[in-house]
């Protein structure tokens, strides 16, 4: 299929603008700015060092309640008021759609971890971190926010209403997330397979493997597959 | 599924014969809903096509399906020759719905350059249409407004900005005058009549007075099913059409007045005096009689004539009469 990245760049230029100029950026954005710093104030007062694991499992839980507050309006909404029409008599593909509005989506998270750079400044300036787990820290870290994304665009696709796309994305965040904790009837290798925590904490303590990196984009690509699916489903219906 | 060959060959056969849209007994059905049944014809470049009908008649689903929003389960339909669904088939439509959702959080020009964006023009290009279309559309000065704090008119002239942004070969609009107040309403239609290189028009309207100005041929569905179709006066004819009037203002003696109207064939059908003008309205004998040799022959027998003015269409009686006499609700 013939993507084209213009398309894919119009979409997501319009949908980060459009989120700065709605008021759900000052609330969704100032509540995850301010936990992130609270996480970290706490996190340096509990280690008294430049160990970030603990903050970045609390950043990681942050996220999940973010991501699908982020992207609840993105198909949902535009669906709701027909919005969604007016780019379906375009030439533009469903997969273009997707794509754009996850990369959007992404882009509005990196923004608002803004914070990032200069809680990293304060830790590698004060203490002696290994920069090679922050690096790993961080890398599961985003691959994680791109991963809950991709739910959260999928549960927008899925539903009109955005508050019902929020609490389904964050339902299917919470039992992969929750996975690895078993769960009655189905076998624990079922389970591992969409398990995150444990990927997770190999990332947290500097641990970067292939399979987990693959675990990431594999689930990340099979969730915007269902984005787009129910995209397609929309637009025909 | 049709060829790419086959497709490419409709589609050259299309543009020479300049069809932009056609319809061949176009049907949909939603569950066991029949919405639209058997709907024919072919409209080509320059060509307004008015959609005629009441409220939940099949218009909305016709102008969808030609959109490429909802697949006909009937018939075929084709857009310069393609499929609606066919992304070249969409780079040449603009869509203008009856509650086109606007993002009211953006800016005016930002949207209208989106979209053109979307249709796949070049920054360069986008810009320059957008500009082309904000000016057709009175929407200069307007740029950096943001589109959610617009009146209605305001955000229909948005709507329809954004639907002529890349100069499309068909333009569909669904009731494109709702909100707008009559200024509005007939800059509107000058702006249609203006526009370069005129694309095709399908216009769905419940203002029968405009549809008969605008368009070149109706359709008027009843129930999803075509009941009418033709050339204005076609369809006012087959919708069993309403007396032509016309009304006169005349002032001194009634009885000459009387005499000569009656003697020219023509019946009246009404005298209201006020402040020594009389306002006769009256039928003329045949549908082609001019109204002007009346109006000599009145001048020669020394009556004033002060005003003369006719009906522009008889379309609305027509369709009022029709549809109130069949009683059929919807």
């Amino acid at each position: 299929m013939n993507v084209k990245p213009t398309v894919i760049a119009v979409i997501s230029t319009k949908d980060l603008r459009s989120f700065f100029a709605t008021p759900l950026a000052y609330l969704v954005g100032v509540p995850y700015t301010v936990l992130m710093g609270w996480y970290f104030y706490s996190s340096l007062v509990d280690t008294r060092s430049g160990e970030l694991q603990t903050y970045f499992s609390g950043l990681h839980f942050l996220l999940l309640l973010t991501a699908p507050l982020l992207t609840m309006r993105t198909i949902a909404e535009e669906r709701r008021a027909g919005a969604l029409e007016m780019v379906f008599v375009r030439p533009v593909r469903e997969l273009e759609i997707t794509f754009g509005k996850w990369i959007a989506a992404v882009a509005i998270l990196i923004i608002l971890s803004y914070p990032l750079v200069p809680f990293l400044g304060v830790v590698l300036h004060l203490a002696d971190p290994d920069v090679g787990i922050l690096l790993a820290q961080l890398l599961g870290t985003g691959l994680l926010a791109a991963l809950l994304v991709a739910v959260g665009i999928a549960a927008s696709a899925a539903v009109e209403s955005q508050l019902v796309a929020a609490f389904s994305a964050f339902a299917v965040a919470m039992v992969q997330w929750f996975a690895d904790a078993g769960a009655g009837g189905i076998p624990n290798w079922v389970l591992r397979l969409a398990a995150l925590r444990p990927r997770l904490v190999s990332f947290r303590y500097g641990v970067v493997s292939a399979e987990d990196g693959l675990f990431f984009v594999a689930w990340t690509l099979a969730w915007l597959f269902v984005a787009n699916l129910l995209l397609t489903v929309a637009r025909r219906r | 599924m049709r060829s790419r060959i086959a497709e490419g060959a409709a589609e050259d056969t299309a543009l020479s014969h300049g069809i932009v849209l056609s319809l061949q007994r176009v049907g949909h059905q939603y569950g066991t809903r029949r919405a639209l049944e058997g709907a024919s014809g072919q409209v080509r470049r320059g060509d307004v096509l008015g959609l005629v009908g009441r409220n939940g008649a099949g218009k909305t689903t016709l102008l969808r399906s030609c959109a490429g929003l909802i697949r006909p389960t009937e018939g075929r339909l084709e857009v310069v020759g393609r499929d609606p669904y066919d992304l070249a088939a969409r780079a040449v439509v603009g869509y203008l719905p009856e509650d086109p959702g606007l993002p009211r959080e953006m800016r005016v020009a930002s949207y209208v350059f989106h979209m053109a964006r979307l249709s796949g023009l070049s920054r360069r290009t986008a810009r320059q249409r957008m500009q082309e279309s904000l000016r057709l559309t009175a929407l200069e000065g307007l740029e950096r407004r943001i589109i959610g704090r617009l009146s209605r008119g305001y955000r229909q002239r948005v709507a329809l900005c954004q639907a002529l942004v890349h100069r499309p070969q068909l333009l569909l609009l669904d009731e494109p005058t709702t909100g707008m107040d009559p200024v509005q309403i007939d800059a509107f239609h000058r702006m249609l009549r203006s526009l370069d290189q005129r694309p095709a028009i399908v216009l769905s309207s419940h203002n029968l007075h405009h549809v008969a100005e605008v368009c070149d041929s109706v359709l008027v569905i009843e129930h999803g099913r075509v009941v009418a179709q033709g050339t204005v006066s076609e369809v006012e004819a087959s919708l069993g059409g309403v007396e032509r009037e016309w009304s006169l203002e005349l002032r001194g003696d009634e009885q000459a007045a009387l005499l000569t109207i009656r003697a020219a064939g023509w019946q009246v059908h009404s005298i209201v005096e006020a402040k020594g003008v009389r306002r006769v309205r009256l039928a003329p004998p045949s549908e082609d009689q001019d109204p002007a040799d009346l109006v000599r022959q009145l001048i020669l027998s020394g009556v004033d004539v002060i005003r003369v003015e006719g009906d522009r269409s008889n379309l609305e009686p027509a369709f009022i009469s029709r549809f109130t006499e069949t009683g059929s609700t919807t």
